[in-house]
């Protein structure tokens, strides 16, 4: 094919390129608001993006045929100084080498850092906020690594899909109409009218920031094209030029102008806040019209569409997510989570598959890069056979895409948001496996993460960390005296509830503190924010959910009940007071009591009764996250470890599971690595005992399939059969990958030789050597049976 | 269904162990019952552990066998009913040899066939005719092996005559039955990969009404852990598999030699 020549040019400059900080954004937003003091805050926000938007590189590469960057650098981790602005303080020194998602800093930024931002930020930005309000139980959870919380408050606001397809066909023009027309309505004597006044003027400021911007790149593609002694070269150029003279300010025309359009936008909304999970979603739906229609008027070809859709996909790879180092361990990869989804239901409930569909996912084929985040929505009884065998294809390549989702499932969550169904047809995936709702959808999904084996640890130690010794949680009786099952599983839900409550509280004050955290660019695209004069901070979108509550170490919780009830309460074999004491001393010299209980069954294995601890106890969960709300609505739950089961688990001591002390816990739903001994359809039958709707943020499984599986007709068969069967059981989602094990150890002892290759982490996909190797060991720990296997 | 519960329940069985999520072992995903016991001595053997009927314990300390009815074979098989659903699978019963257990092999199958599930036995075909009978009764797809053709050869390599073999197969092929027949050779360099043993086998092949094809399968060597972990030795030390080029020449000469029957390299 000959545009691959193209994208593989494209490829190896993002590939060779190693991740900067880009403090570019931060100056000049420290400029603006030093100019506007006493605003009212939103104003200042889209004045400094205003700013940012006449002022910033844009410079094009050879080659591209879609143009823009958040950024000055080609992989840069944009500072976002009214967020997070001390993140980087207190790595200044250390961000270049750190174990996790290292950028280089130069010098000159270093001391730029020091003598502007600093001292202007001091004091102001949402991190420090959240450090001086975090409430004192959730404090000592989130210090002692039980609950991680962090997150919403060293990045941005991500987790969101935009309302890309009102950018596209209404253009900025008509977002504006809609805001001017408004303002108009209003009455500056009527209370209330004021704020919404200056919001909607914002909301005007951040557009002209958009259009100014996507007009200096149509300035400098035309200064290119005049430069160039390529006339084909010129040519590209001068259609770069007159696309972003015309695109997002009036609605697109070709196809080529809504790829675009929908870039530059990506852009903006990463300028505004530098955060994961800014999620293109349902393009094969929203893109369909354009591409239709250059096709029938013969301005496009299938290929000339596949070329332009490489193209973005190489620019979607090149931001960096930048965050600090503890935050990095739980999401490790500089994982920006764009995700674009392909397939599922139209709005009338019909298949949604399109031509459109098949290039996306060939798009992921041909570019191999670790972004966008494709995930499909496969809906069984709608989407056709071949796509699924499309989809089946991709998998083998061994990327770690697409992300599979059962499409039912993930209706039935948006529904269980509060989404009416005529809406939850129109899902998509976003971040990791959460769920999500174009231009219309508010929340944090993953605001925070509850360590479930930690949660085990506190019913054994009556609410004492073990690591520190300091009592942190609920006393929930002496362990030792126990007298039946029931017993513990009454301490241990007793953990959890307090565990659930300091961090509902947590997510609280991160809401309130959010509140002053406005995204006129971000806010536009939602309808009902304009309709408003609403920020999307403040609710202004057309619904709104408490935040994600998501729990890490299924496995461990399960198997940890498990063993309690059959080895202390059922046989006798152990006492609770020699339990508690192998547990202490990580059993070292109780290496039977060890031996016991690991030969207790375990979760991943299709044993009945371990596998109703399962459902009852994540029922439990369930129950006890959404019998909470906040201002915004129900909280919400989820299992989605990304790769936060390594940290949590070097928090906690030995577990009655049999597990050691300080290993990882297991990742998102799978079984504990290497204790499935079964097969896939065993652990595919354990993991349905999750109740997966529930879940509304999304459930996670990882399973690793070897190579030969897929090389035959009959394997690539049988791998649609596999992901059928998952569909029936109720599992929401499944990724696969398709590596063997000495091919990671080779990787591991050999990084140089292996740049590229992409490993699925857990919900996303990184650069193996780019891993931590503690990281990289847990992946290359995943037990992999003859066939497919759990990973 | 009430009419072999009682049956299933009363019907015990031998059981190396149960596999599930096959892929090697009949069309689809399947669950592989391996039984205990088998009357063949083939020394390429690659689960020594299934030969003798009685349980025997290892130097891994593992025991390998166990009592089982035919009821908790079946509830372990329906388990995984809607892989076999989706994909066209269900249940293998597998040696050791199942016509050894005939009566066990036919309860399982017939417990299993009762909910719907396609049933496929793997066999050498070595047993009596109303044993046979017994099995194929309940089965939809039946894999046996045609190790070698020659009875001396046969003989030598798996201890027993091929006589009682190809004449069940031959009456199999001549009767009712309307399952679907593989034939499989399990492929030996230097033992039966000569021109004339695989034409001849592909000729006893083209006369099976109900064979969809035959499979080669390349010998090979995991099963080595399995005979020190029982203490015996290895006799086919020296015995190097198969090579790529050479499975495709073996192939591409079967096809040449006797395209009326379909023949591939198995999975």
């Amino acid at each position: 094919m000959d545009y691959l020549q193209r994208i593989n040019r494209l490829k190896d400059r993002v590939i060779g390129t190693r991740p900067e900080m880009d403090l570019e954004n931060a100056l000049l937003l420290t400029e603006s608001f030093q100019s506007t003091e006493g605003e009212p805050l939103a104003l200042r926000k889209a004045k400094g993006f205003r700013l940012q938007c006449e002022r910033k590189d844009v410079t094009i590469y050879p080659d591209e045929l879609i143009v823009g960057s958040p950024g000055s650098k080609t992989r840069g981790g944009i500072l976002c100084a009214d967020t997070c602005w001390s993140v980087l303080d207190a790595e200044l020194d250390t961000i270049g080498e750190r174990r996790y998602d290292p950028f280089s800093l130069r010098p000159e930024d270093k001391r730029a850092f020091c003598d502007v931002i600093r001292p202007y930020w001091k004091g102001k930005s949402t991190y420090e906020a959240w450090l001086a309000q975090i409430p004192d139980d959730t404090r000592a959870l989130r210090d002692t690594g039980m609950v991680y919380i962090n997150r919403k408050a060293v990045r941005g606001w991500g987790e969101t899909t935009a309302g890309y397809r009102r950018i596209l066909t209404e253009g900025l023009e008509g977002i504006c109409a809609k805001a001017r027309a408004r303002r108009a309505e209003l009455d500056l004597t009527r209370p209330g009218d004021y704020e919404k006044d200056y919001y909607l003027q914002s909301i005007l400021i951040a557009a002209d920031g958009i259009r100014t911007l996507a007009h200096r790149y149509a300035e400098e593609a035309e200064r290119q094209a005049a430069a160039t002694p390529d006339p084909a070269r010129a040519a590209e150029l001068r259609t770069i030029a007159a696309n972003c003279r015309w695109a997002p300010e009036h609605p697109a025309r070709t196809f080529h102008e809504a790829l675009q359009a929908l870039y530059l936008y990506q852009c903006a909304i990463i300028m505004e806040q530098n955060a994961a999970s800014y999620n293109p979603g349902r393009m094969d739906q929203y893109l369909y019209p354009f591409y239709a229609a250059d096709l029938a008027a013969g301005r496009l070809t299938p290929e000339g569409a596949q070329e332009l859709l490489d193209c973005l996909w190489i620019k979607f790879s090149e931001t960096c997510l930048f965050q600090d180092a503890v935050t990095a361990e739980f999401a490790a990869g500089y994982p920006m989570f764009q995700n674009v989804c392909v397939g599922g239901v139209d709005l009338a409930g019909r298949d949604a598959v399109n031509e459109l569909s098949y290039l996306i996912l060939q798009a992921t084929m041909d570019v191999q890069l670790y972004q966008p985040s494709l995930s499909v929505r496969y809906n069984m009884a709608k989407n056709p056979t071949a796509f699924l065998r499309k989809v089946v294809e991709l998998i083998r390549l061994g990327t770690g895409f697409p992300a599979f989702h059962n499409d039912e499932t993930g209706i039935r969550m948006l529904m269980n948001k509060g989404i009416p169904l005529r809406e939850a047809y129109d899902w998509n995936p976003c971040g990791c496996v959460e769920t999500n709702l174009e231009g219309r959808l508010r929340h944090y999904t993953a605001l925070a993460d509850i360590n479930l084996g930690g949660i085990v640890e506190l019913a054994l130690t009556n609410g004492v960390n073990r690591k520190s010794g300091r009592r942190i949680a609920a006393e929930t009786g002496d362990p030792a005296e126990f007298a039946t099952y029931d017993d513990f599983l009454a301490a241990v839900k007793e953990q959890l509830r307090y565990a659930v409550r300091a961090v509902v509280k947590g997510s609280h004050v991160i809401d309130e503190v959010c509140m002053d955290r406005p995204v006129p660019a971000l806010s536009l695209s939602f309808a009902e924010c304009v309709e408003r004069a609403l920020d999307y901070s403040r609710g202004g979108a057309k619904y709104n959910t408490g935040n994600g509550v998501i729990l890490i170490g299924i496995a461990d919780l399960v198997n940890s009940l498990a063993a309690v009830k059959q080895v202390v309460f059922e046989q006798g074999a152990v006492s609770m007071a020699e339990l508690l004491r192998a547990l202490a001393d990580d059993f070292a010299g109780a290496e039977d009591i060890q031996g016991q209980l690991l030969a207790a069954p375990k979760y991943g294995n299709d044993a009945g009764w371990v596998d109703d601890i399962a459902g009852e106890i994540y029922t439990f969960i369930a129950d006890e996250i959404e019998s909470y709300r906040s201002k915004f609505g129900t909280m919400t739950p989820g299992i989605l470890p990304v790769s936060g089961n390594t940290p949590f688990g070097l928090e906690v001591g030995a577990l009655p599971s049999g597990r050691n002390a300080w290993k990882p816990l297991a990742d998102g739903v799978s079984p504990s690595g290497g204790t499935d001994r079964e097969g896939p359809s065993a652990v595919l039958k354990s993991v349905s005992r999750i109740p997966h709707d529930r879940f509304v943020q999304g459930t996670l499984l990882n399973m690793k399939v070897e190579p030969e599986f897929l090389a035959t007709e009959s394997g690539i068969a049988e791998m649609m059969a596999l992901l059928k069967s998952m569909c029936t059981l109720g599992v929401f989602h499944v990724q696969f990958n398709v590596i063997d094990r000495d091919t990671l150890l080779d990787a591991q002892r050999r990084p140089e030789l292996y740049k590229g290759l992409l490993i699925r982490v857990a919900g996303y996909t990184a650069y193996f050597t780019e891993l931590g190797k503690d990281v990289q060991d847990e992946i290359i720990g995943r037990t992999t049976q003859r066939g497919i296997s759990v990973g | 269904m009430v009419s072999a519960l009682g049956e299933l329940a009363r019907t015990p069985g031998m059981v190396l162990r149960i596999e599930r999520a096959s892929i090697h072992d009949g069309p689809g995903i399947r669950t592989v019952v391996f039984l205990k016991g088998c009357p063949l001595a083939c020394q390429w053997c690659s689960t020594p552990e299934s030969q003798s009927p009685l349980p025997q314990t290892g130097l891994d300390q593992q025991v390998y066998g166990r009592v089982m009815t035919a009821h908790e074979v079946v509830d372990e098989v329906l388990k995984d009913e809607v892989f076999y659903f989706h994909s066209g699978g269900g249940v293998t019963v597998s040696g050791g040899e199942p016509l050894a257990q005939s009566a066990f092999t036919a309860a399982v199958l017939r417990g299993t066939k009762e909910h719907g599930i396609h049933t496929a036995i793997e066999t050498t075909l070595f047993g009596s005719r109303p044993n046979v009978a017994r099995v194929l009764a309940w089965t939809d797809h039946l894999l046996v092996d045609i190790k070698h053709v020659e009875d001396a050869e046969h003989r030598r390599w798996t201890g027993v005559a091929n006589s009682a073999i190809l004449e069940n197969l031959r009456a199999v092929a001549a009767s009712d039955f309307a399952g679907t027949i593989t034939a499989r050779v399990p492929l030996l360099p230097g033992v039966n990969d000569d021109d004339l043993n695989l034409f001849r086998t592909a000729l006893i092949c083209k006369e099976i009404p109900q064979l969809d094809q035959l499979e080669l399968l390349p010998y090979h060597r995991l099963g080595r852990a399995a005979y020190r972990n029982l203490g015996l030795d290895y006799a086919l030390d020296a015995l190097e598999p198969p090579s790529a080029a050479h499975l495709a020449d073996r192939l591409e000469y079967l096809n040449n030699a006797v395209p009326e029957v379909k023949t591939v390299l198995a999975r």
